[in-house]
């Protein structure tokens, strides 16, 4: 599966007509696919909840590429955005009454462990670990840029959140996230 | 805190990319069929809901209509103790109760007696 294969502008092209709708929703889902998995997988952790996760994004996009309002430079984080609130909607299934999604962190860190292959580095793990420390929003905002290296503006549209408070976000995981594997290093 | 982009995009787990690209086609092709699949059941639960809204939304206007109707004519209507009052201020009545029963009976006799006259 080639990725890359097609320009934003081409995609976007395909999804707006009927004809080649589903060709451009496939193609969409093979060039984000991928990047999109690991977004979805770091916020709700679990193999199983991922694969809900990403059928419920699936389904999702095909179902509202008609109402999509936005260009073509905005269809990326138009499906990180669903995927985003997805994976959200995931977590919020696991909470109980009471409990926000915040409040999973060790059930989290727990599943990391389980579902971590053993080979892995301790030190990633432990990074992983950190990571979970973390609230969700501020979380999210650190993915976002740290492994997808995104601009700030653009999380900003996936996330719904004012550039100024993704920066001060992220200054604040990474201090924390340092912190911590200073602590248990 | 940079990382190689190997290990941004494969860690912390070891799901292989094709595993992903098979986990999203699949996902695409059941969200399209998902899509297909209930058009024929919409109509009919369209259909439902909109007997329901209707039904609701008679019944909610019938139920204000009916208090508002209430509240009106018990603010419209004297009360029970206004009547009496109003009942003992008529001057008939008072007419009525001064005459003894002896008088009430040749007042009978009188209109028959009279209204014969007439036959």
């Amino acid at each position: 599966m080639a990725v890359n294969k097609y320009s934003d502008d081409e995609l976007y092209s395909m999804l707006k007509d009927p004809k080649t709708k589903e060709k451009g929703f496939k193609a969409l889902l093979a060039q984000y696919g991928r990047g999109l998995y690991w977004h979805i997988r770091r916020i709700v952790i679990g193999h199983d909840d991922t694969e809900d996760a990403v059928q419920e994004t699936s389904i999702n996009i095909w179902k509202n590429i008609d109402a999509f309002r936005g260009n073509a430079e905005q269809l990326k984080s138009w499906i990180y955005r669903i995927a985003t609130n997805e994976s959200l909607q995931v977590l919020r299934k696991r909470t109980t009454f009471l409990q926000s999604v915040d409040d999973l962190g060790e059930v989290l860190t727990e599943e990391l462990t389980t579902e971590n292959p053993l080979d892995s580095e301790a030190t990633e793990r432990l990074f992983q670990e950190a990571l979970l420390k973390l609230p969700t929003q501020q979380r999210i905002a650190f993915n976002l840029r740290y492994y997808d290296e995104m601009p700030y503006e653009q999380i900003a549209e996936i996330t719904g959140k004012k550039v100024g408070v993704l920066k001060t976000n992220y200054h604040y995981a990474v201090d924390k996230i340092k912190s911590y594997l200073k602590e248990h290093a | 805190m940079k990382k190689t982009d190997e290990m941004k995009t494969t860690m912390p787990f070891n799901e292989n990319n094709d595993y992903i690209d098979n986990l999203w086609m699949r996902a695409a092709e059941k969200a399209i069929a998902q899509a297909e699949k209930p058009s024929a059941k919409t109509p009919i639960l369209t259909l439902h809901r909109h007997v329901l809204t209707a039904v609701a939304t008679a019944a909610l206007v019938v139920l204000v209509t009916t208090i508002s109707w209430k509240f009106i004519c018990k603010q419209l209507s004297p009360d029970s103790s206004q009547q009496v009052a109003v009942a003992s201020e008529n001057p008939l009545d008072e007419f009525l109760g001064s005459i003894s029963d002896e008088e009430a009976k040749q007042i009978d006799c009188y209109q028959i007696t009279t209204i014969s006259d007439y036959n």
